[in-house]
């Protein structure tokens, strides 16, 4: 006791300390100390600019998946004809090469897509109540922003719709545990309705230009939704829509075609950002794309031979002049000596990248693929003579040979269709599109072309598996992808595709 | 008292103890390392799919060993399958089976190994079941939807069911097991009645119907018939007819007469079914050290499409529908025409290495001149080539895994190097990072006996180089005489050359001068070649110790028969041949 007398004041001073280290509020805070919640952020309009960046940001990867834009490559090429697998080639990627597609591939997990999708939902959901707490935005601003997350929305639904056809239609953030919903599949008509409706109401509002160059390439402008349309009413069959989206970005004056000359594939694709590009994703030094490791250090995949072969392949080679050539082709698509995919990896026609500056962007469209896109809705509303004129313009810039050349009377629907798909081969080889190409005219009309299919894959697969192939692509569920199998334990109310059972 | 107390002490602590006993909760143990059933437990535990073939291997006494650990891929037919079956068989259930009647059943569904649907093909299973006969699988489309199938008898249902020990492939309907064998599968078809007497009459049809044959090399065979129609087309429309086209010593038993060899010609042995042809570049028959050279076009499988002496020989197809029937030991495909064994006379081949589709494919540098000076620069100049690049060319270093060779095409203007197209594949040879073998496979070669020239240009880089020698193996059998890179040839009249084993074999230049000699051709052996197929040949750095030399170039290897003349023609720089 004498004890306590005599350090009475040091004593209480320290009961005291303790008692307001316990009562202290911070203790039942349930909040998060190491970030920003939800509740904290939207309440300016800088939070909502980086929101949006985010959306486009997720494109280039995060988490434990790959970059988004390989997920595109490999859903547009794989199951392709252009690709040969090579000795990095992996088991999952050969299985879709072969046709050997089972719910335990990894490739066909769709999480990477809808984890940006839910960013975009985000956004929707939460960037109209800044308007309440920052005077300083405005209605117009804000529409804009929403412009452009539905429209990124709209073109990651197209893209599934495309692979999966009929998948879950989310439109609400996820934002909270008790937001987790067991999502049924909604049809692929249902997904492509959206699309249509958000695309329509993103170019009411998206900015024509952001004034930057830079922006209006790697963010979504009001053309680039008018790409995106156009593109998603070929899908659709609906040609005269597809034709006028077209033209919105024709006559917007803001975008061209790059001359071919020797700079075309530096401008165009080693640096980005041209004239020709209408949305591209913007890698740089601070984020590289996957691609060197892909198709350069030990390469997943080199070119096919028919892309690189002299006599039967797309490009074609002169026998004469061996420097009379396709600009699309040697030093360009590929390096034809390797077969390397060189588009990603090339500086220019002869030299290749670093590792280090592995950031070619990935190009989702350009102005070559509107006037190609605009050739074929014109082709199937029989206005030949137009699209072959359009056709033309394509072949001179890239000074096609005469050996690929097809003379296909202008009334000739089918020709134009088939000249059209190839033509896109040569100018778009290996930009992710050659599935979809070849899927998109199959099943034009109720699959009255599911020859194109059958022919492509009857060739790309060894011949001791061929005829399995074939049959299995007559059947049209097999030319979509099956839900990842972790997809399915984790959400009962999916129904796989019935072709993978 | 004292007892009292002991006996109340001994019974509350019995109490005590029996109570504790009773109350007692039992710990419930987890003895095994899974919940995941086995196979045979999966199939009672579906029994609305599955009982009753579950019911047919309880029967066979097979319900044990396939809830055992092991390995096993199954093939379940349905509830309804089996029902159809039974039908089918016109049994009142499976107990109208007896037991060894099931065992047979049930073992053509059993594989000792899992196998999941990805690695189904066109064609067989790589594992045989138990039955001792191979599964063959494929993809069939009906009405719209496309499926796996088993023996184009069912279709799978549910594939890929994993379970603890296995794999179940749920099927619509009971396998079943063909009962012929290759020679009955034949005869039974009217359509191959004259080959099936050709069969008879040469003693095939024996051996083609020996069931689990002891040497196992025969145990599984393959035959490819001929229907009555495709020998008529060829003016054969009876077997008098066959006999008197290729009968030549009277007895077609005896192994050297030609219908005999006719009929070898179209077995060989193994189970190949059109998938397995489809993917091997050459099928040994019957017939002695003749081949079988398959390819794909398009969706036809072509047997012997071959190039031959600059020409195309347009294969035989086989009719993909009417082929891969399964037999007890084999298999039996059907041509869509007549074939027999190619009688060739052996003719010169001048292969040039560097003659390679890769390299053909790269037309801005196949045969395309650079500069003059190529030749005599330290590497040879060209286009250099990295291992895999060819698919019929390898070459190995003792010490680097990335050795090279290059390509170079020589301009018409070169006062040095006068070789055919006037290109040459310039392969550095040494003991150390520099190849020291190379390996390429030939074009067709006719069997017969050639003289082997290999032709050079001598591109010595340093009198202080020590020789050269190389040694050439064909089909892995050394040859007679080495030769060396950096020998010139001697002067000489072109007979005297040729006694000693060399030959000018260029157009030019023709007065055999000093500073021209470095066009050689050089004679390095005699081979017999055995069969009508394409071969190997390799050369090998044979110097025990020397770093070796870059500038080796070689332009042609000749195989010229024997008979033939050995000096003409020669080759000229803008690929004339001149006789």
């Amino acid at each position: 006791m004498q004890l306590f007398k005599k350090n009475r004041i040091k004593f209480l001073s320290l009961l005291l300390v303790l008692v307001s280290a316990v009562s202290c509020n911070k203790f039942l805070d349930l909040k998060p100390e190491d970030g920003i919640i939800r509740q904290n952020f939207w309440k300016t309009k800088e939070q909502v600019a980086a929101a949006v960046n985010g959306c486009y940001a997720s494109l280039l990867g995060g988490g434990s998946d790959v970059p988004i834009p390989e997920y595109l490559f490999l859903w547009g090429e794989l199951r392709a004809d252009m690709l040969t697998a090579s000795i990095g080639v992996a088991s999952n990627e050969l299985d879709i090469m072969n046709t050997n597609i089972l719910e335990t591939n990894s490739i066909t997990n769709w999480r990477a897509i809808y984890r940006t999708i839910n960013y975009c939902n985000t956004v929707l959901d939460f960037a109209p109540d800044v308007l309440k707490n920052d005077q300083t935005f405005t209605r117009q601003a804000l529409d804009a922003y929403l412009g452009e997350v539905k429209a990124l929305r709209a073109l990651l639904y197209f893209y599934l719709v495309r692979s999966f056809r009929d998948v879950p239609l989310v439109l609400k953030s996820t934002s909270s545990d008790d937001q987790l919903q067991q999502l049924t599949k909604s049809t692929g008509a249902d997904v492509l309705n959206q699309i249509v409706k958000d695309l329509s109401e993103a170019e009411a509002t998206a900015p024509a230009t952001f004034n930057n160059n830079d922006f209006d390439k790697g963010r979504i402008t009001r053309y680039t939704v008018n790409a995106i349309q156009a593109d998603v009413y070929l899908w659709m069959e609906k040609y005269p829509e597809a034709i006028a989206a077209c033209d919105k970005v024709i006559n917007s004056g803001k975008y061209g075609l790059l001359a071919g000359n020797s700079s075309w594939f530096a401008r165009l694709f080693a640096n980005g950002n041209s004239s020709e590009g209408i949305f591209e994703v913007q890698f740089d030094a601070q984020k590289l794309n996957s691609f060197y490791t892909m198709f350069r250090s030990r390469p997943r995949f080199v070119a096919s031979g028919l892309v690189t072969d002299p006599d039967v392949g797309i490009y074609q080679a002169d026998l004469v002049d061996p420097n009379n050539k396709d600009i699309r082709g040697d030093g360009a698509a590929a390096r034809f000596a390797d077969g390397l995919i060189w588009k990603y990896i090339g500086v220019d026609n002869d030299n290749l990248r670093t590792a280090e500056a592995s950031f070619a962007h990935w190009i989702v469209y350009r102005y070559a693929d509107v006037l190609l896109m605009k050739a074929e809705a014109l082709a199937l509303t029989g206005k030949g003579q137009e699209a072959l004129d359009l056709i033309i313009r394509i072949r001179q810039r890239a000074n096609a040979l005469p050996s690929t050349e097809q003379a296909v009377d202008p009334g000739d629907t089918e020709g134009l269709c088939d000249y059209i798909l190839s033509e896109r081969a040569r100018e778009f080889a290996f930009e992710g599109k050659r599935w979809y190409d070849l899927l998109r005219h199959a099943k034009r009309n109720n699959y009255k072309r599911l020859d194109i299919l059958l022919n492509m894959v009857s060739s790309t697969v060894p011949g001791n598996l061929q005829q399995s192939a074939i049959a299995k692509f007559k059947d049209p569920n097999s030319h979509y992808f099956p839900i990842y199998q972790y997809e399915l334990q984790t959400d009962k109310n999916l129904v796989q595709n019935p072709f993978y059972k | 008292m004292r007892t009292k107390n002991f006996l109340t002490g001994v019974l509350v602590a019995g109490i005590f103890a029996l109570s504790y006993m009773v109350s007692c909760k039992k710990i419930d143990i987890v003895t095994a390392t899974t919940t995941d059933v086995n196979i045979y437990d999966y199939l009672v535990k579906n029994g609305s799919q599955y009982s009753e073939f579950a019911k047919m291997l309880q029967k066979a006494g097979y319900s044990n060993f396939l809830n055992a650990y092991g390995s096993y891929t199954v093939f379940a037919p349905t509830n309804d399958g089996v029902k159809a079956f039974l039908q089918e068989t016109g049994k009142a259930s499976i107990d109208a089976f007896s037991e060894q009647e099931l065992q047979d059943i049930v073992k053509l569904h059993l594989l000792q190994d899992t196998v999941q649907t990805g690695s189904f093909t066109d064609g067989k299973l790589a594992q045989v079941t138990m039955l001792g006969q191979y599964l063959v699988t494929g993809v069939t489309n009906q009405n719209g939807a496309s499926g796996y199938t088993i023996n184009k008898q069912a279709l799978v249902v549910q594939p890929n069911i994993a379970l603890s020990n296995g794999i179940i492939h749920a099927i619509d309907h009971v396998l079943k097991a063909a009962t012929k064998t290759v020679a009955q599968t034949i005869e039974a078809n009217a359509d191959y009645s004259i080959f099936t007497q050709a069969l008879k009459e040469t003693g095939f049809y024996d051996s083609l119907n020996i069931v689990n044959n002891p040497d196992t090399t025969y145990r599984f065979l393959t035959a490819i018939a001929e229907t009555n129609k495709a020998l008529a087309d060829s003016g054969l429309s009876s077997y008098a007819a066959l006999k008197a086209k290729y009968c030549n010593t009277g007895d077609p038993k005896n192994v050297s007469d030609s219908l005999h060899m006719f009929v070898a010609y179209h077995i060989t042995t193994e189970a190949r079914y059109i998938a397995d042809i489809v993917s091997s570049t050459s099928i040994p028959t019957l017939a002695l050290l003749e081949v079988i050279t398959p390819s794909l076009d398009g969706q036809a499988v072509l047997l012997n499409d071959v190039v031959f002496n600059g020409t195309h020989e347009r294969g035989i197809e086989l009719n993909r529908s009417k082929s891969d029937l399964t037999s007890i030991n084999g298999v039996v495909h059907e041509a869509e025409a007549h074939f027999a064994v190619k009688i060739r006379v052996p003719v010169r081949v001048d292969f040039e290495p560097s003659d390679q589709p890769e390299l053909r494919k790269l037309t801005s540098i196949f045969r395309k001149a650079t500069t003059v000076t190529a030749i005599a620069g330290s590497s040879g100049g060209g286009y250099t080539i990295s291992k895999g690049f060819f698919e019929d060319v390898t070459w190995n270093a003792i010490t680097s895994t990335t050795s090279t060779v290059s390509y170079n095409c020589m301009p018409p203007t070169s006062t040095t190097y006068y070789g055919w197209h006037g290109d040459y594949l310039r392969i550095p040879e040494g003991n150390t990072s520099r190849n020291k073998t190379i390996e390429f496979r030939t074009p067709l070669l006719v069997k017969g006996r050639y003289k082997v020239w290999v032709c050079y240009y001598r591109g010595r880089a340093s009198t202080n180089n020590p020789a050269f020698p190389n040694r050439v193996d064909f089909d892995g059998q050394p040859m007679q005489r080495t030769f060396d890179f950096s020998e010139q040839k001697p002067v000489g009249t072109p007979s005297e050359l040729e006694a000693l084993g060399y030959k000018q074999y260029t157009e030019v230049p023709a007065d055999n001068s000093t500073s021209d000699r470095n066009n050689v051709g050089r004679l390095v052996g005699t081979i017999n070649v055995t069969t009508t197929d394409r071969h190997t040949i390799t050369l090998t750095f044979l110097h025990a110790s020397s770093t070796g030399q870059e500038l080796n170039y070689l332009d042609i290897i000749q195989f010229i028969p024997v008979n033939d003349n050995q000096t003409r023609p020669v080759f000229g720089r803008d690929g004339t041949i001149i006789p």
